[in-house]
């Protein structure tokens, strides 16, 4: 899939460099990402799969190299990073709920605070997007009521209610009970469906060949292949991509 | 064996059943409780002869051998009772302006009365969590309470009150005078602390650093007196700070060093992907502290928040040194007031300045305990 010529790309990494301390974990990224593409995003673990999305909403700084998001350089200063973060929704593996605010409070606290909505305004927004991963029932219960795969998809539905014009999965499925997995990843399918623009870090290869336009491989903080599902689970090119796919799927 | 595990399918599902009763009574429970091996038995016996011992003892001295009335030390004297004689309450009876006000002048003590009345509103008001509006509460508590409480109590020759210097200021009066500025101050002051010694900025983090370290490793005592003997020194000579606010500020921010560690205690049990989720919703590192780390750090510490409380009221008692007429100080000087010599009287002084703090650090447990559980309840509902 190629991106449509006049839009910029939503997410744009040009010769992107990061470290920890001395560890280089992001090496000279390169990649762009068209409005409305789905990228699944896989590799062994420490490859840097989950920096690189976190570089997306500045979460983790890059030294070098420029990253755009929807055309907004991410260049370290506090007011590019707010307007990144609010057009971008984030989901993490542990979900990361705050447990001691309801379901709804937790949806309508972005609304609230960054959006400036209305309570109201705010209320009928979180419901609507509780309501798009089937959640408005649990809006007053909290977080600890819920299983694994309810928890997450209030995570889903928390950062649909910013809006955004992308979202980012680091690792969404890996923190469930297996039989809570098909419930999220049902919902990532409606998203991706649904025209936004979708980065997900998963070992879901079922997942990744049905839903993905394009899967990228990861290793060592580099980029070592990026093709569609097909051609990237039948005809892997590199030898590193041959060793990881032959590693998981047996 | 083996022919029967091998492989088996449940034809019936099993219904639950209700839990097998306790077997019973008072006798089975003290056998399991009380008595359940010979060193429980003794531990058992021996606490109960303890206290069959202390208890009857404190019963006769603080109620049945008792004094509860009379005008001076006579009546408390056993030659004069004719019978054995413990607690003077007639004492406190007798001194009990004193106790409250301290030398406050007597016409104006509406005035302190007045505090208490607004205190305790505002207080109930905070507290009390069905209360309407506790935001207004608070706003009350901490904002135009302060101003109206040093109105009334120091003076206001414009609106007609006149100056009541804070010499004259004692008792309990100042007691709760000391303790809630030092409460009000510190816990406001040992979050902004705590929040600076996790700060990026390496100025902010060392200078917060070396204030909470500074405070703790210097004992109270050493900082009421550097208040009180140093701070002029160090101030120019036409400035001269209020001797009770000398203490005031020493203790206020001696607490807030202890409590800053209390809350970085909380702060460092939020996982890191708490405020990660925050910022990834837009939120600044403000909201998402304001939103979502302090409101769960600080549910974690209010035990340890109380603990520093509790302690931080009984710390109080120290002003006594360095001369501020306290309610320690005023019960000392009470006690050696010569019409109220009795053998008993000291006794009594200090037996109800035990009560006395007891009392309000009791409540003060209770109230907290009562909060942790509701916290809880809320969590796990």
């Amino acid at each position: 899939m190629s991106p449509p010529a006049p839009d910029p790309p939503a997410v744009e990494f040009a010769g992107v460099n990061a470290w920890f301390g001395a560890t280089h974990v992001l090496r000279d990224i390169d990649l762009a990402v068209a409005q409305a593409e789905t990228v699944v995003i896989c590799g062994p673990s420490g490859s840097g799969k989950s920096t690189l999305i976190r570089a997306i909403n500045g979460l983790v700084d890059h030294q070098s190299g420029t990253i755009r998001v929807a055309g907004l350089p991410l260049d370290g200063s506090a007011k590019a990073t707010d307007a990144v973060r609010a057009r971008v929704g984030m989901v993490f593996q542990g979900f990361n709920l705050f447990p001691h605010l309801t379901v709804l409070e937790n949806c309508t606290l972005a609304p609230l605070h960054v959006r400036r909505l209305g309570l109201k305004a705010a209320r009928d927004l979180a419901l609507c997007h509780l309501d798009r991963v089937h959640l408005a029932d649990k809006a007053d219960r909290t977080p600890a009521e819920l299983s694994g795969g309810q928890q997450q998809r209030v995570a889903i539905a928390r950062a649909l209610c910013l809006e955004p014009d992308i979202m980012l999965f680091d690792e969404p499925t890996s923190a469930l009970d297996p039989e809570m997995v098909q419930e999220v990843l049902d919902t990532l399918t409606e998203l991706a469906a649904g025209g936004t623009t979708l980065l997900c870090v998963t070992h879901e290869m079922g997942f990744a060949r049905a839903v993905a336009d394009r899967v990228v491989f990861m290793d060592e903080g580099q980029i070592v292949e990026i093709a569609p599902p097909d051609a990237f689970f039948d005809r892997p090119q590199h030898s590193r991509t041959q060793a990881f796919l032959s590693r998981i799927l047996g | 064996m083996r022919s029967e595990t091998e492989g088996y399918v449940r034809k019936t599902l099993i219904p639950p059943a209700p839990p097998p009763r306790r077997l019973g009574g008072p006798l089975a429970w003290m056998r399991t409780n009380l008595f359940a091996t010979w060193t429980d038995g003794l531990v058992t016996v021996l606490i109960l002869a303890a206290l069959a011992w202390l208890v009857p003892l404190a019963l006769r001295f603080l109620v049945l051998d008792a004094v509860w009335t009379g005008t001076s030390g006579e009546a408390c004297r056993p030659e004069v009772a004719g019978r054995p004689v413990g607690a003077c309450w007639a004492f406190i009876g007798g001194k009990i302006n004193y106790l409250a006000y301290g030398s406050y002048p007597a016409a104006e003590r509406w005035r302190p009365n007045l505090f208490f009345a607004l205190l305790a509103f505002g207080a109930a008001w905070m507290l009390w969590l069905g209360a309407p509006k506790r935001a207004w509460g608070a706003a009350y508590l901490f904002g135009v309470f302060p101003l109206l409480a040093y109105a009334l109590l120091a003076g206001m020759p414009s609106v007609g009150l006149a100056s009541v210097a804070t010499g004259l200021w004692g008792g309990l009066l100042v007691t709760v005078v000391v303790s809630m500025v030092g409460i009000v101050a510190s816990l406001p002051l040992g979050i902004l602390l705590a929040l600076g010694r996790r700060s990026d900025w390496p100025v902010v983090r060392y200078a917060c650093i070396g204030f909470i370290e500074f405070w703790r490793g210097v004992p109270l005592i050493t900082v009421l007196f550097m208040a009180n003997v140093m701070l002029p020194l160090f101030l120019p000579g036409d400035v001269t700070v209020d001797r009770l606010v000398r203490p005031l500020v020493g203790i206020a921010l001696f607490a807030a060093a202890y409590m800053a560690e209390v809350v970085r205690g909380g702060l460092q049990a939020i996982p890191a992907g708490q405020m990660q989720a925050a910022l990834a919703l837009g939120l600044t590192r403000t909201q998402a502290l304001r939103a979502v780390v302090l409101p769960q750090a600080l549910k974690i510490v209010v035990p340890g928040i109380v603990n520093t409380l509790i302690g931080l009221f009984k710390d109080t008692t120290l002003v006594s040194i360095v001369g501020i007429a306290d309610f320690i100080r005023v019960l000392e000087a009470a006690r050696a007031d010569p019409r109220w010599s009795a053998p008993a009287v000291p006794a009594t002084a200090y037996a109800f300045a035990a009560l006395f703090y007891f009392a309000i650090c009791f409540s003060m447990a209770r109230y907290a305990g009562f909060i942790e559980r509701r916290l809880a309840a809320g969590e796990a509902r």
